[in-house]
């Protein structure tokens, strides 16, 4: 599942929520790209963005927040400022995903419906829950 | 009054360059990126190639542009500044079978182009070559 948060600051974040991580030759082969290519290198910067330099929300609890916040739900809520509804969603998602991802300052294409769409189909649709 | 809340900021433009051997078409420019014709990319490359179209200001014919002048000259003749790379490759080319077509991309238009607009790019494969590595206006 993709959850698009946007506000009116100019906030713009994706949460990624995945039952398995997938893996770059994965998201790469997805993507239909020939290697070495401009748009290998941009898909490859897209995978290297979202699974090696954005949050991992699970492990962020786990790790820093669970005694701050005790729950899920509230560290969504306070620590992300996710509104009530958002963050059941999320927060609804933790025991059944292995990977839930906070996506920040993605390429400007992916804050459209067409963009979307085509993260959707590089995280596999199989993939996704 | 209107309000805007959130950030303000400038709109982007950048110059592109394309070289082309044969037909510059939406197969051409998917093939020089790399996308194959099956790829979930290849739409919004497909606009990519819409948008250069649409940006497009001049079209030269290298093969008809004289060996005595210099490229240059004729960038200022159609009042653009082309980058020094882009000249180079200019003058490389001239008096070649070639066509030349260049123009710029703008933030203020779609997520695709303005994506492109603020990327940097240079790629070449034997039929084409693209040059959108800066602002050279």
């Amino acid at each position: 599942m993709i959850l698009s948060v946007e506000r009116t600051s100019g906030d713009h974040r994706l949460y990624l929520a995945l039952p398995r991580p997938i893996t770059r030759d994965e998201f790469l082969s997805n993507a239909k790209v020939k290697p070495e290519t401009y748009a290998w290198r941009m898909i490859d910067g897209m995978y290297r963005h979202i699974f090696e330099s954005s949050l991992e929300l699970k492990r962020d609890f786990e790790t820093y927040y669970r005694l701050e916040y005790l729950d899920f739900f509230k560290y969504c809520r306070r620590r992300l400022r996710l509104t009530d509804a958002e963050a059941q969603q999320i927060a609804g998602l933790y025991d059944t995903s292995a990977v839930l991802i906070e996506y920040k300052r993605m390429y400007y294409f992916l804050r459209h419906e067409n963009g979307l769409r085509l993260l959707e189909t590089l995280l596999s649709e199989g993939n996704m829950k | 009054m209107k309000i805007r809340p959130g950030f303000v900021s400038n709109s982007s433009s950048t110059s592109f360059l394309v070289i082309a051997k044969e037909e510059f078409n939406a197969d051409s420019l998917r093939r020089l990126m790399g996308v194959d014709d099956t790829s979930p990319l290849a739409g919004m490359f497909d606009q990519l190639y819409s948008e250069l179209v649409e940006g497009v200001d001049v079209e030269l014919d290298l093969s008809k542009v004289s060996l005595k002048k210099d490229v240059k000259d004729l960038s200022m003749l159609y009042g653009k500044t082309l980058s020094a790379h882009m000249l180079e490759r200019l003058n490389a080319q001239r008096g070649q079978k070639v066509k030349a077509f260049f123009g710029y991309l703008s933030s203020d238009n779609s997520p695709v182009e303005s994506f492109f607009c603020t990327d940097s790019f240079e790629e070449e494969n034997d039929q084409i070559y693209i040059n959108g590595l800066e602002n050279a206006w």
